[in-house]
Parts: structure tokens; C-alpha cells; sequence
């Protein structure tokens, strides 16, 4: 009898792994399915992340050489680094994830990177070569906590979802008026991601435009911002 | 202690009795709602706890309600108190749940979170008594995804 060990109720359970390392999660992902299916859960994932600090970790994005496709960036932290190479710019952070952009063969590419849990997935992006490179925008859904990387160029607009693992593309007819991004906006002036909204400054004939795309309904508004900006 | 004190009966799963100041079971929060809400006749029963993890929740209960303690003295006694068999810190938790004692609670997990540091899945089987579910595939498949977190 003294060897007796009763089996905690699931709430003591995750109270326990809440308080444990992501490395150590990642080993006990294998204790059994229970567990497994715990620690993949999206709401254990957002306790934890707000319950744990992550350790300090400096993010070097070497620039030496635009021009040299090999150039890597580097993320050091107390335990270990990550060099990930191909990738030239961090364009999104949120929770401790990473939206990287990079080029192959004069393409856009992009991949989101976990530095915590060390998983990295490739986004293959639909839009056509272009002179001019996407606006990105990275969020979370806070209803679901799914994490959805957006994008727009020209009359395109795409979003990705991790959960789903697939992209859904806005079409000209899905937009009751015209789309708010157009031929003639071919830059952003600046964004910023804020409680499930990412945010693009817009500017057109010294008129600015604040486009906004909701990440939990998935879908684009705008704006105007009544102000006159000089560039 | 003056004379209003009042003094409860705990009865535990094995029937055993434990007379208690009311001023002390309160420490459990769902003793204390049986009193606020005049649940309390003549014995409480414990039907989750026994008369072995019952003495020992005492014991905490007793130590943090002396007067005049040191927070030091506390420190040293918590520490003594969380050094045991881990069949009995297991049995303390579901008693600390049950009995809702969010303190005492809190103070067990955090021991069973530092026992099980480092440890291997095949170890944390063993300590939370978990019947590996995984054909060796699935268990195979996870350990290469997560490859660095074994090292």
C-alpha cells in the first residue's frame, strides 16, 4: 500500500506542467496521451506562456551582405544558439514566435520559427514573383489562440492559420467594396500589431489610411486617419 | 485561548477522529464554508482523506498557526515537511485539494515540480504511477520531433 500512487486529477496535472520548462514539456509529451494531449492543447499553451518568463535571449540578424542570400540570423540565449539561415528579416513577433522573410530564386518566401520549442515551418507564399515584396502582418485569434500570418500585394490578400496549416485567399469578390489596398499602394508607411489586430499605415496623394485586418474574423477595414502627413 | 474557542470533528475514510480548533480547520477553505453556511452538525466527515494524510495535514496546520513564529522557523518547517515518500506527498495533494488549502497546495506542487526536474518520460511514469499508452511508433515519432529536448 505504501507504494500506492494515486493518479492526480487533471487540474493538479496541469498545474504541475505549468510550472515546468518548455524542454522538459517536450520530453513529457511522451509520458502518455493524456499528457500529450495537454501540452498541445492552445489554452495550456497561452498559461503557460503567461505564467513562465522566457529566459533573456539576444537576436542577431547579420547584415553584412544583404545581397548574400547565406546570410543567418542568429538567436543566443543562457542554454544554447539557433543560427537559421536563408532568412533575412524578422517582420512579426508575437508570444515569443518569429515571422521571417526571406528570398529563394527571387521569390518571397517565409517561415514562422518557435525559438522556445525549436520548430520552424515554412510558408509557401501563393503570391506571384514581384518586384515588390508583401506586406506581412503576424497575430493570434484570441478567441481560438490560433496564430494566422497575413499578407497583401496589389489586389491579393492571403491568410495563413497554423491550426488549419493551410491558406485562405480574398478574392476581389469577397469584398463588398473594392479592396482597401490597391495597385497604387505599394508600401506601407508602418504597422503594428495590437489585441488581435494588426495595423498598416497607408499613404496615398499625402492622404493616410489606416488599414486594419482582424485576425479572429478574418477580414480586412480601414480607416481614414484625418490627418496630412509629410514624408 | 479564551473560552469561546470552538473545537470541530473531523472524521477521515477510516473512521478515525480528530477534534480540532475551529480557528485552525478553517485553513481549509472547504471545512470553512461548511461552517459559514451552518453545514456543521456534529462531525465533519473527510470522505477523501485518511486518518495517516489527515494527521500530517494537521501537523502543517498547526506549525502556521502558532503565534509568534518566525518566518525563518516556517521556512525550515515547510522544507522538513515536503521530505517525504512520494505515495505520501501524492496522498497530501489530493488532500490539499480536496480539502481546498490553496497554500498547502501550492507549496506541494512546487515540490513535486522540483522532483520531477530533469527527469526522463520513462521516470515520470513511474512517479505519477501513468500506464504508457503509445505503441513504440507513436513514442518513437514524438521523441524525434522533440530530439533536443533528450539531450
Amino acid at each position: 500500500m505504501d507504494d500506492y500512487v494515486a493518479n492526480f486529477p487533471e487540474d493538479i496535472v496541469n498545474e504541475i506542467l505549468l510550472r515546468r520548462p518548455v524542454k522538459s514539456l517536450l520530453r513529457f509529451k511522451c509520458a502518455c496521451k493524456n499528457w500529450y494531449a495537454l501540452i498541445k492543447t492552445p489554452k495550456f499553451i497561452q498559461q503557460h506562456l503567461k505564467k513562465n518568463c522566457s529566459p533573456l535571449q539576444l537576436f542577431i540578424s547579420n547584415f553584412g551582405d544583404v545581397l548574400d542570400d547565406s546570410c543567418p540570423m542568429t538567436l543566443i540565449s543562457e542554454e544554447n544558439s539557433q543560427t537559421f539561415l536563408g532568412m533575412k528579416y524578422v517582420i512579426g513577433y508575437v508570444d515569443g514566435l518569429l515571422l521571417m522573410e526571406g528570398e529563394i530564386y527571387s521569390a518571397t518566401c517565409c517561415a514562422l520559427w518557435n525559438p522556445a520549442t525549436r520548430e520552424v515551418r515554412s510558408l509557401h507564399v501563393l503570391s506571384p514573383i514581384t518586384y515588390y515584396s508583401p506586406n506581412f502582418g503576424l497575430g493570434i485569434d484570441p478567441l481560438t489562440n490560433d496564430y494566422k500570418v497575413v499578407y497583401f500585394l496589389h489586389y491579393e490578400a492571403t491568410v495563413y492559420s497554423c491550426r488549419r496549416d493551410s491558406w485562405r485567399v480574398f478574392k476581389i469578390e469577397d469584398f463588398d467594396k473594392p479592396p482597401t489596398f490597391d495597385k497604387e499602394v505599394n508600401r506601407t508607411y508602418d504597422s503594428a500589431y495590437l489585441n488581435g489586430n494588426y495595423y498598416w499605415l497607408l499613404i496615398k496623394n499625402y492622404i493616410s489610411t489606416i488599414l486594419l485586418f482582424k485576425f479572429g474574423r478574418e477580414m480586412f477595414e480601414k480607416f481614414n486617419y484625418d490627418i496630412w502627413v509629410m514624408i | 485561548m479564551s473560552s469561546s474557542t470552538k473545537f470541530l470533528t473531523l472524521k477521515t475514510c477510516d473512521d478515525k477522529k480528530f477534534v480540532l480548533d475551529e480557528a485552525i480547520a478553517v485553513r481549509s477553505q472547504t471545512i470553512k464554508n461548511m461552517v459559514e453556511d451552518d453545514c456543521v452538525s456534529n462531525v465533519i466527515p473527510l470522505p477523501n482523506v485518511d486518518s495517516k494524510t489527515m494527521t500530517k495535514v494537521i501537523e502543517y496546520w498547526k506549525k502556521h498557526s502558532e503565534e509568534g513564529i518566525s518566518k525563518d522557523m516556517l521556512m525550515d518547517f515547510d522544507k522538513a515537511f515536503v521530505k517525504v515518500h512520494h505515495s505520501i506527498l501524492h496522498a497530501l495533494i489530493l488532500a490539499a485539494n480536496f480539502l481546498n488549502d490553496k497554500e498547502m497546495l501550492d507549496m506541494m506542487c512546487q515540490e513535486v515540480v522540483d522532483r520531477i526536474k530533469g527527469k526522463t518520460p520513462e521516470e515520470i511514469r513511474k512517479e505519477f504511477d501513468i500506464k504508457n499508452d503509445f505503441t513504440p511508433e507513436e513514442e518513437e515519432e514524438i521523441r524525434k520531433e522533440n530530439a533536443w529536448a533528450f539531450e
